[in-house]
């Protein structure tokens, strides 16, 4: 029942918008999109890759967590464990918003007036700035490439926490964006 | 086979299977649980494997690396385990008869014998960290089986991924 209101309730804010709609009917007929449409194997393709960049994102932003909470790279700075799995979050990202706009132009109707998939990009504009707010601040407390571990805030562990339940939200989303 | 076709229908016939069948919310549910730990595990064991391999983390030395790493590969894919079992069950005729899924099990079967022959075999005789804490991928057989770890773990994703746009779903 809960999941049923909230259901209408994003349909009405998000979903039932003419415009938003004309434009998914727009973006299915372009010839790009009519491609993605024709050839098969594209979208499984792209579905994989997007996986892996999950998986890249996903562990890393885990492992961050882990780092506030102790629970991994103890004797490590909190900006050096950052500034070392930035490099890989940064160009999974940039994967993920590549595949992801492929597999919306090929899909739009399914994607962009999705409630779920627009639940999606709003926790990943949260998660997004919760990390780099995490790294703002680790970055002022001890300095870029300090190795030297300082004590771990309370602010960073309620940041931490938020980055977790952000990140399992999004993947949860991006399955249920199939389902809904 | 027989045998195998018998506990196959059992599973399929049992509470649990008819459960997630009928219920329209559990197996959409259980399969996002299983998408996020199978991410965590894969993402994880690629860190361990591109670590020994030197192509991440070179500053930390590789056994406490792993140390920090693999408790969540662990703890992940005993998860991924329940998981995945209970969404085989769900429909395991039609699991077991597909393709993806039989590749994607020989994948695990094998990923599984080569931790084995390097943890209980190849580490024993060579224990290449003790000598080289920093750096241990320029043994040949090291790079071998973290490669072989690597692709295998690719290909378990892949065929996971495959599974989904070629499995028949049989409703109850």
């Amino acid at each position: 029942m809960f999941v049923q209101v909230l259901c209408l309730i994003f349909n009405d804010l998000f979903m039932n918008n003419a415009q938003l709609l004309n434009f998914c009917t727009w973006l299915e007929d372009t010839d790009l999109s009519q491609a993605i449409q024709v050839n098969d194997w594209i979208v499984p393709l792209v579905q994989i890759i997007h996986i892996f960049a999950v998986c890249a994102v996903g562990t890393s932003l885990l492992l961050v967590g882990l780092k506030i909470f102790d629970r991994f790279m103890v004797k490590k700075s909190l900006s050096h464990t950052i500034v070392r799995f930035q490099a890989v979050i940064t160009p999974a990202l940039a994967i993920l918003l590549l595949t992801g706009s492929v597999l919306i132009i090929g899909e739009p109707s399914r994607s962009l007036a999705n409630w779920v998939f627009q639940l999606k990009m709003i926790l990943l504009l949260i998660a997004t700035t919760i990390f780099f707010w995490i790294k703002k601040i680790s970055i002022v407390q001890n300095g870029k490439y300090s190795s030297t571990p300082l004590p771990i805030t309370f602010n960073h562990k309620l940041l931490a926490a938020l980055l977790l339940i952000n990140l399992v939200l999004i993947i949860f989303a991006g399955r249920w964006i199939a389902y809904t | 086979m027989q045998y195998l076709d018998t506990f196959l229908r059992a599973l399929h016939d049992s509470n649990l299977a008819n459960n997630v069948r009928e219920n329209d919310l559990l197996f959409p549910w259980i399969e996002s649980f299983h998408i996020l730990t199978v991410s965590w595990v894969m993402g994880s064991i690629a860190y361990v494997d591109l670590r020994i391999l030197g192509l991440f983390g070179l500053d930390e030395d590789v056994e406490s690396f792993n140390k920090n790493v693999l408790p969540v590969t662990w703890v992940a894919f005993f998860l991924t385990c329940i998981t995945g079992t209970i969404l085989f069950t769900s429909n395991a005729l039609n699991y077991y008869n597909n393709i993806y899924f039989q590749v994607k099990m020989i994948m695990l079967i094998l990923i599984g014998i080569n931790m084995m022959l390097y943890q209980f075999i190849f580490k024993k005789k060579n224990n290449p960290l003790e000598d080289h804490p920093f750096e241990i991928a320029h043994i040949k057989s090291t790079k071998v089986f973290c490669l072989v770890s690597l692709i295998c773990w690719f290909i378990v994703v892949v065929m996971g991924r495959l599974i989904g746009f070629t499995l028949e779903l049989t409703l109850s």
